[in-house]
């Protein structure tokens, strides 16, 4: 009996693995799997909004091709490469990370880099420019008064 | 009575050259007299261009259909209500009413007393009128919301269904305002240049008009955000549509700006960034304008393509390279008084703030045009949708929240590294064992909002401290209990401790934000009567939802409604019925999905009605669960609240005269 049982765990098992995967291939693909897909694609007649939560007729078409392809079995980078096929990468909600959609992501880290190097610059120019002071400055006990106390002070003095 | 509302344009647009003219000449030339003139020149705009909208609203009201404009946005069945809001429901009317607000803060600006800054008034004027006469120049030429037809139409068109909605009502006016409104810290910017003034006196007198523009702004901001939650039916509050990003562009250069002035006013540095930063932002303002008028981003805000956009853009690069030059020419009397002390400083901190607020702004304004750029240099067309903005200003989000925190801990010029860590030590406990404690006790494990949670309670807990340390010691110098006590601080000082409040608003919508972009779950499915669809999320337990029936009702005039019943059950236990409901507008041949939502706490339960058979016998709907959602909302009412607290007539306003006369041995006026 005991010789029997590892192979009769394992039968079983495939068998359940069969089961659990027979409503998947018999089945549609289920609204939420077309939508998915349909996420990360644009709207093909208004543009700003994306192919899943658009209600136009043209955009039913185009969940119901997406829903066509995943039952045959695309997944779901074959459907977005048979949309980009045809309708060229402004079809995707995302622009891609290389060729020309990568100017996309590029140029915003460009630009903060470069604003953390002019930070930087100047940030080291202005600290540069007076160690001496600073150090009178740090002289000060303290807490000897707080920011609030001195900024009224200052304040009322103005009016002297 | 159209021929009076056009006429009245002209006179208008024939006012505001005059002022210009008359404005200069007196102040170049010392002519009190033609000073006067001018200003009065200038009323005379605010006063025509409110001729000519009461004109529009009597065509509108009276249904004046054979005015082109009329027949376009109104109807037979329209209701007093949104024929009064249709005034601002397409291009050429929304252009004369933005000209119309434009004019009401140059008229208000007029009619204050400025006293000390007397002297850039002329120059104020000029600007304003500069602006002004682009967009009169508009309506009386391209844009004449006056046109005939050479017919009288039986019926108009009616409104844009998506304009059916309070929201979408008061959102365009709120919206404007605190779009035009920002001409006064820039005429008053532009004027400081022109007249050589080195002193902040422009800022700080305008301070307060910087704040409504900014407050008007974001309260335009939210309700948009809102509308879209209540109308759009896609289950979010922001597409990240290059509308709405033409509204939240400006916002992100204003919030710096309004950052950096404190470090103007308290330093003297930063001179030259904050007169940039105030340019850019009318600037944007300016373009934001053009990108929602002129059609050349699609969007779901857009008006018909017309031939506005290359004028608007003419104006444009006018404007901005004129101030540039300007600007550029005035470079070294703008230099600054101080320099920075400590890289551990407020200044430093506020700078830090500056850079990530540009960047995001930046990254907002590029993925917003990258569909034009990449058509023109590139050959085609590369949409960038709201995946790229999340991914690309998320993490700067984030990283402002944490920024807010350490800002207020840090003093003016230095902090001693002992001091530092000493005020430190309770916020990154706090933080810290948010960080360890949320993905152990709670549902929220993933990193980012992990992280963003963390940074939230460490700035949530500076800030406490800061009013407690404030109450604290009033209540030991005053003896005053703790409650006079807080109300006394906020009123000594309401930008600071409004500004708190705005920072507590920024934080709960966090909440709210971080919610919707980690945990939101959507589900659709097809149902048949009395068949029941389940949606569970780990924040609020499952629903099941029951089809109960499709019926169709009356909606308002023109409209057909489709309603979906839908019984729910929280966890096994009913709880609610929900009505989602389509509404198909006839006449336009458009369909709305108005979301039903189930609250629960602060999270909601928000379903649309996809499809349905034509038998009603079977359904799809969609149904998401947005945690934390109304976090969101309450954020926004704190943040509104905040920004009346600190634009509020102070008592640090009332002493102005005292100061003004102090700070004006740094004014030089050549």
């Amino acid at each position: 009996m005991k010789k029997y049982f590892i192979p009769f765990i394992f039968s079983l098992a495939a068998i359940m693995v069969m089961l659990a995967a027979l409503p998947v291939l018999a089945q549609d693909p289920s609204m939420d799997e077309v939508n998915h897909v349909a996420r990360k694609l644009n709207c093909p007649t208004c543009q700003s909004l994306n192919l899943e939560d658009c209600r136009t007729q043209t955009c039913d078409q185009w969940r119901g091709q997406i829903k066509d392809l995943l039952a045959e079995g695309y997944t779901e980078q074959e459907v977005l490469d048979w949309f980009i096929a045809r309708f060229g990468v402004e079809v995707l909600q995302e622009p891609p990370r290389q060729g020309r959609g990568l100017f996309a992501w590029l140029l915003p880290i460009v630009g903060l880099l470069a604003g953390v190097s002019w930070l930087a610059f100047v940030l080291r120019r202005w600290s540069a420019a007076k160690p001496a002071e600073a150090a009178a400055a740090t002289a000060l006990p303290e807490d000897a008064i707080d920011d609030e106390t001195l900024r009224k002070i200052e304040e009322d003095l103005k009016g002297f | 009575m159209p021929s009076i509302g056009y006429t009245a344009q002209v006179l208008a647009l024939i006012l505001a050259v005059y002022a210009i003219v008359a404005a200069v000449l007196g102040a170049r030339k010392n002519r009190p007299d033609l000073i006067l003139s001018a200003k009065n020149a200038s009323l005379g705009v605010t006063i025509m261009l409110t001729v000519a909208i009461a004109v529009m609203e009597y065509l509108l009201l009276t249904q004046h259909y054979q005015t082109e404009y009329v027949a376009q946005v109104t109807n037979r069945d329209a209701t007093t209500f949104f024929r009064v809001a249709a005034l601002w429901g397409s291009q050429k009317g929304s252009l004369l009413f933005f000209a119309w607000l434009m004019s009401l803060f140059t008229g208000a600006v007029l009619l204050n007393k400025w006293g000390a800054v007397k002297t850039l008034i002329p120059y104020v004027m000029a600007v304003m009128n500069f602006i002004l006469i682009f967009f009169v120049g508009l309506v009386v030429t391209v844009a004449n919301p006056f046109a005939q037809l050479s017919f009288f139409p039986a019926d108009g068109n009616g409104l844009n269904p998506l304009l059916y909605h309070w929201g979408m009502v008061i959102h365009p006016p709120v919206l404007y305002t605190g779009f035009v409104a920002f001409i006064v810290p820039y005429a008053f910017a532009m004027a400081a240049l022109f007249t050589n003034q080195r002193g902040d006196l422009w800022m700080r007198t305008t301070r307060r008009w910087t704040l409504i523009a900014w407050l008007f702004l974001s309260m335009g901001l939210l309700l948009g955000g809102r509308w879209a939650y209540d109308v759009l039916g896609w289950g979010g509050y922001w597409g990240w549509d290059a509308v709405e990003n033409a509204a939240l562009i400006p916002w992100l250069v204003a919030t710096p700006f309004l950052h950096s002035v404190i470090i103007q006013e308290n330093r003297g540095m930063m001179k030259r960034w904050n007169v940039g930063l105030i340019i850019l932002t009318f600037a944007l303002v300016i373009e934001g304008t053009f990108l929602t008028r002129s059609g050349v981003i699609g969007s779901v805000h857009t008006f018909a393509q017309s031939a506005i956009g290359p004028l608007f853009l003419g104006f444009i690069g006018v404007m901005f390279i004129a101030s540039l030059v300007l600007f550029v020419s005035r470079w070294e009397i703008l230099g600054s008084d101080n320099e920075l002390d400590s890289m551990f400083s407020r200044e430093a901190i506020f700078l830090l703030n500056n850079l990530f607020f540009i960047g995001i702004a930046f990254t907002v304004w590029w993925g917003t045009h990258f569909p034009i750029i990449s058509e023109a240099l590139l050959g085609n067309k590369i949409v960038v949708g709201p995946p790229f903005f999340r991914k690309a200003t998320g993490p700067l989000f984030a990283g402002l929240v944490l920024l807010m925190g350490i800002a207020p801990l840090m003093p003016w010029r230095q902090i001693s590294s002992k001091k530092l860590i000493r005020q430190l030590t309770l916020p990154v406990t706090v933080g810290v064992m948010v960080a360890i404690l949320l993905p152990l006790f709670t549902n929220i494990k993933m990193k980012g909002a992990v992280m963003t949670f963390a940074f939230v309670a460490f700035t949530a807990t500076v800030t406490l401290m800061e009013y407690w340390r404030g109450v604290n010691a009033r209540h030991r110098a005053h003896g005053e209990n703790y409650f006079s006590a807080m109300i006394n601080l906020v009123n000594r000082n309401r930008r600071r401790y409004g500004g708190y409040l705005i920072h507590f608003g920024v934080l709960f919508a966090t909440i709210g934000i971080v919610g919707m972009e980690f945990y939101q779950v959507e589900t659709q499915q097809n149902v048949s009567l009395g068949e029941s669809f389940s949606i569970s999320s780990p924040f609020t337990g499952t629903y099941d939802l029951t089809f109960e029936g499709l019926k169709q009702v009356p909606g308002k005039p023109g409209v057909e409604n489709t309603v979906g019943t839908l019984q729910v059950s929280h966890n096994g236990q009913v709880v609610d019925t929900i009505e989602p409901y389509r509404e198909f507008f006839v006449r336009q041949q458009q369909p709305m999905t108005i979301p039903d939502v189930h609250r629960q706490g602060m999270s909601e339960l928000y379903v649309i009605i996809a499809g349905w058979e034509p038998d009603g016998q079977s359904a799809s709907f969609k149904a998401y669960i947005n945690p934390m959602i109304n976090w969101l909302w309450f954020g926004g009412i704190v943040f509104v609240l905040g920004t009346l607290v600190a634009a509020w007539l102070s008592t640090e306003v009332k002493r102005r005269p005292v100061s003004a006369k102090s700070r004006q041995g740094t004014v030089e006026v050549s």
